[in-house]
């Protein structure tokens, strides 16, 4: 039997319908932005959008000298410090000059941490970690929501499964997504614009290095490619709030509805 | 005689709990950034108090050098907040930034410098002032409720953190309260009688604080609504929407 196709009002036709202008070859190459795009699951991101052909614009703190790989090149690499102030600015700058008027995905994916005991962390510490988390996220959100508008395309957040838990090491990280996951819904509930949530779990990124935490348990974690792979399916996807991995789904799932029962549990673990 | 500590306490909900402590016993230092609003509240109650601005690291670090020579403290109420409602790209950014500031990075701040320097009690109770919104959403004002539910997590956290020390964390989710704060950001305030007055809320944490309770939602609806918003997030996602964003 030969390939049957079918017309838009659903019945089937052997004529292959006339192509549209999406399905060429010429697809129009979407813009997609991402943060933190020179570490971990943000370069992975690029990675895999680079490869689909789609025009990135990698956002990061490094200087472009100091990276090497076919990704960033002048037309493509915005840096930015994300834990000042200008950060909106430089990155609104750097649409201006590159002529970007649309942007189809805005991947808000930067995120530092902090390990250690609450009582040890200074406050300028906690202030660059929310300036970092969710600050910039709101300036990025606020500079980019026209070029997002104008290609009717989605605000992506990173978040993270940590949010659902108490976190007696890494508290202040855990409340910034925490934050950002509400932000999103808020967002939502508004109705302006398109807004998802994505949580991840533990992955094996240069985050955990920097932080100084236990890198041997680090190396159990799925690699950044992969979860960077599924992040990427998730945002082709509708749903609003996406967590990445079955075992984090149900984590999460069990922080946040068996809330007391958890609490219990790691607080005896700390006892 | 016991030692608590209120921020933002010359206004609103601060000030009734201020009340509140002082007529059971306690000596109330009270954090304020509003100069003539904490002169007269001293007055009226009473109480010390410590202008400050918990926006910068150098209001934090003067109220953690204020409360470096008083007794220890048994009471920390980190109540002060403030708010910016509007869609979000009609709000602006830089109010959008202070909110941050004052409702989710003083609280933290000013809790692990006075853990670093060890001036808790023993058996002291931290209290964080939250918002029902934590449970129900807050469309007009994503930014508060962003700062409100991330305050949340953080108390979450503390609490197990700070378990070995037995010092008790409550988190309280406060709904509409009768006050100044509410008035200026609710669209319509003809039904204010139905919020809860902040003398009823503040004895509600007072008795939270004496039960050494660890999450309070005060009052009987608010009770509902958090349910409500909880297991049928959907649902009070669009109730919120009807009642507060269209308004706006």
């Amino acid at each position: 039997m030969g390939k049957a196709y079918y017309t838009p009002e659903g019945k089937a036709s052997r004529a292959k319908p006339a192509l549209s202008f999406f399905d060429s070859d010429m697809k129009p190459r979407k813009t997609v932005l991402i943060t933190g795009a020179t570490d971990g699951i943000g370069r992975a991101l690029a990675e895999i959008y680079q490869k689909r052909g789609d025009r990135t614009v990698l956002v990061g703190k490094r200087a472009l000298d100091a990276l090497y790989g076919a990704l960033y090149r002048k037309d493509t690499y915005c840096q930015a410090d994300l834990s000042r102030s200008d950060c909106a600015d430089r990155v609104r700058a750097f649409l201006n000059a590159q002529r970007i008027e649309t942007v189809d995905l805005a991947i808000q994916n930067a995120g530092i941490g902090y390990f250690g005991a609450i009582a040890d962390q200074s406050a300028e510490s906690i202030r660059e970690i929310v300036a970092v988390n969710l600050i910039a996220p709101l300036r990025l959100t606020h500079a980019l929501a026209p070029h997002v508008k104008k290609a009717n395309g989605k605000h992506v957040l990173i978040g993270s499964v940590a949010h659902a838990f108490p976190r007696s090491d890494y508290a202040v990280y855990a409340a910034s997504k925490e934050a950002l996951r509400v932000l999103g819904r808020n967002l939502r509930v508004e109705g302006d614009m398109h807004v998802q949530v994505i949580h991840p779990g533990a992955t094996r990124t240069g985050m955990h290095r920097k932080i100084g935490w236990d890198s041997e348990r680090a190396k159990g974690f799925p690699p950044a490619e992969r979860v960077a792979q599924k992040i990427a399916r998730a945002i082709d996807g509708r749903r609003a709030v996406v967590t990445i991995g079955w075992k984090n789904a149900w984590g999460r799932f069990l922080g946040r509805y068996c809330e007391g029962a958890i609490n219990n549990l790691m607080r005896r673990g700390t006892m | 005689m016991k030692h608590a500590v209120i921020t933002g306490a010359a206004h609103g909900i601060g000030k009734a709990l201020a009340h509140r402590f002082v007529r059971a016993g306690y000596a109330v230092t009270g954090v304020d950034v509003d100069e003539p609003g904490a002169t007269i509240a001293e007055r009226e109650l009473d109480a010390r108090f410590v202008v400050a601005d918990l926006r910068s690291d150098a209001g934090i670090a003067h109220i953690c050098c204020e409360l470096a020579s008083t007794e220890a403290i048994d009471v920390l109420i980190h109540n002060a907040g403030i708010n910016a409602v509007g869609r979000f790209s009609d709000v602006s950014l830089e109010d959008q930034a202070q909110v941050v500031a004052v409702n989710f990075c003083a609280p933290m701040a000013l809790t692990a410098g006075l853990l670093n320097t060890d001036r808790f009690a023993k058996g002291a109770s931290i209290v964080f002032i939250s918002s029902l919104s934590h449970y129900t959403s807050y469309p007009g004002a994503a930014t508060y409720a962003a700062t409100k539910s991330g305050l949340a997590s953080y108390a979450r956290s503390l609490s197990v953190a700070l378990a070995p020390q037995n010092i008790h964390v409550m988190t309280v989710f406060p709904g509409a309260t009768r006050t100044a704060h509410a008035r200026r950001y609710s669209p319509n305030n003809a039904r204010e009688e139905k919020r809860m007055p902040p003398e009823t809320l503040a004895d509600h944490v007072f008795r939270g604080v004496k039960k050494r309770k660890r999450l309070l939602v005060p009052g009987f609806g608010n009770r509902i609504f958090a349910h409500l918003g909880k297991y049928c997030p959907c649902l009070m996602e669009y109730a919120m929407r009807k009642v507060i964003l269209e308004k706006l």
